[in-house]
């Protein structure tokens, strides 16, 4: 029989617990970050820039995030302004890369970038400056987003960069404050001569899924795409080259931004109590922390793991960390009834713990708790109190 | 077996255990969507602390579960009994002083109290010089009884916000105790 080494098991010990305390660590719910969705994406392109084109946006929800980024190809060694119109910044469109290939390459490419948190009409189309350019190839995309924090939905400040010689986009690395569940997204537009409004990108390694892309062929030919990641972001993200396919040449050019997205931060719901009547009962919760809520209440039931409830209240927005509580009728005399308060927004739901209590009973009687364990008498008038 | 492949399989034991746990406990939290539509009698308010000035030699006894506040005297001592059927029995009293009185408060669904009711908690059925009295807009009755314990007794009955309260004191103390009523609000 072999002989325990004691020493040996110990530092076993000691290195698995580590390991299972690191494993635990990374298997417990990360409640402050939610997680980003992505909506949907829509693009469009246009023969010249004479005119403005209407870009048609994906379909949104209140606090979706869209970023729109459209690209005009020409050869004019013009810097525009990419919403000198102000058909953006007038829709309330926030800028975040107004970037120009002004050389002498006979393809040039201007790229904007802008971005917008949608209200609870979100917009279904905007405008965008053609820069009135003839023989000009103007490309637009854009793409939505879900469960980005409203306040402050782009992590740091975008980068943007621009090249010649090629018409590869190579979007900027960016450094970022690493949150949990940060997304980055690249968007890289293209100034060529390819003569082919076929032209596609293709991504770097992870911001392949759902990215959109767009060209068009005039006298100057345009490109634009636009990418995301999801998982696996490095802090800096150096997200790699856009391939555009087609023969590249040194007569080309590129731009490009990456931005990072902040994940929306889920409010935390806490469930004080429920001051119940015969068949009604007053719930009390908090909003403890985390973003602001769009909509907060209980659910409440019989269902001890409320799987099933009865009715959730809604009542609407909740900006500050404060109580609420909630009065809710039609219950029944001596039930057990249970209840949760919750607090949600784009990010997700933040819920409180179950908590229970039960409705009142018609039988209760009162019991005379006063000088409870003395004997009164009374004296003339005066009130005489002996201990029993 | 030996010692060091137990100890692994105890190691893998607990890891899997750990995934179970978290693995179940977050099922657990993907529970009640809050988009299930809210019964019409459902109703929000924002919760407010209403802070009271308290006089001099008086203290506030504030109950957040029934949502009322008083001043008593600060030589009184106040004990809270959880009864069945979510009644609750508040006592303040001194019993060097002689001086007492008792809040019962029990989940009420009437208007006016019933006679049942009455009977319930007023074995002996007595009530005299019945009144009508106003408690921070809550209306209710005032009027003697008696109790076998007691003898003659104070009582204030009124009815608020799905709950009867019942006021209670010795009869000799009805002065006393109705002027520390004056204080009561609801919150």
């Amino acid at each position: 029989m072999r002989k325990l080494d004691v020493q040996k098991i110990m530092q076993g010990l000691k290195k698995m617990s580590g390991l299972l305390m690191a494993l635990l660590f990374f298997l417990l719910p990360l409640e402050a970050e939610a997680a980003i969705s992505f909506v949907s994406s829509t693009c469009e392109n246009s023969r010249d820039g004479n005119g403005n084109m209407t870009l048609t946006l994906p379909t949104t929800l209140t606090d979706d995030l869209v970023i729109i980024a459209f690209a005009v190809g020409d050869a004019d060694g013009i810097n525009f302004n990419m919403d000198a119109g102000g058909t953006l910044s007038g829709a309330g469109y926030t800028e975040v890369a107004d970037t120009t290939v002004n050389s002498a390459d006979a393809n040039e490419i201007d790229l904007g970038v802008y971005y917008k948190i949608m209200t609870a009409t979100p917009d279904t189309s905007v405008t965008i400056d053609g820069q009135g350019g003839n023989d000009a190839s103007v490309v637009a995309v854009c793409i939505a987003f879900r469960g980005v924090d409203t306040t402050t939905p782009l992590d740091v400040t975008t980068t943007s960069t621009q090249g010649v010689d090629t018409m590869y986009p190579n979007p900027p690395s960016i450094n970022h404050n690493n949150p949990a569940g940060v997304w980055t997204v690249i968007a890289g537009a293209s100034g060529h001569s390819t003569n082919s409004n076929t032209v596609t990108y293709t991504f770097p390694t992870g911001y392949t899924t759902n990215a959109i892309n767009r060209a068009h062929i005039d006298t100057s030919d345009a490109a634009i795409g636009m990418g995301y990641r999801s998982s696996g972001v490095s802090d800096p993200e150096d997200p790699g080259i856009m391939t555009l396919s087609g023969t590249d040449s040194t007569g080309y050019s590129w731009a490009a931004a990456t931005i990072a997205l902040r994940p929306a931060s889920v409010p935390t719901a806490t469930t004080n109590f429920a001051n119940a009547g015969f068949n009604s009962a007053t719930l009390h919760g908090t909003k403890s922390g985390g973003g602001n809520a769009t909509e907060h209440g209980f659910a409440y039931g019989t269902d001890s793991t409320l799987a099933t409830v009865i009715a959730t209240t809604t009542l609407g927005a909740l900006t500050s960390n404060s109580s609420f509580f909630s009065y809710v009728s039609g219950l029944s005399a001596s039930i057990t009834y249970y209840f949760r308060a919750y607090a949600t927004n784009n990010g997700g739901t933040g819920y409180g713990v179950i908590k229970s209590f039960v409705t009142g009973d018609s039988t209760t009687r009162r019991k005379m708790r006063l000088f409870e364990g003395f004997k009164i008498k009374f004296l003339n008038g005066t009130i005489i109190l002996h201990q029993e | 077996m030996s010692a060091r492949r137990i100890f692994i399989a105890g190691i893998c034991f607990l890891v899997l255990a750990s995934i179970g746990v978290f693995y179940f406990s977050s099922k657990k939290q993907s529970v009640p969507a809050p988009n299930t539509p809210a019964p019409a009698s459902a109703t929000t308010t924002p919760e407010t602390v209403q802070t009271r000035v308290v006089p001099d030699g008086w203290r506030e006894y504030r109950n957040v579960t029934y949502h009322f506040s008083l001043f008593y005297p600060h030589e009184l001592e106040v004990k809270e009994y959880p009864e069945e059927g979510n009644a609750f029995t508040i006592t303040f009293q001194n019993v060097k002083e002689q001086k007492g009185f008792q809040i019962f408060v029990v989940p009420y669904q009437e208007s006016q109290v019933s006679e049942e009711r009455f009977k319930q908690d007023l074995p002996s059925g007595v009530r005299t010089n019945v009144s009508d009295v106003t408690i921070d807009g809550a209306t209710g009755a005032a009027f003697y009884s008696t109790n076998a314990m007691f003898g003659e007794t104070r009582e204030i009955w009124f009815i608020r916000g799905g709950y009867l309260f019942e006021v209670t004191t010795l009869k000799p103390l009805t002065a006393w105790m109705e002027e520390i009523l004056l204080s009561w609000k609801f919150l």
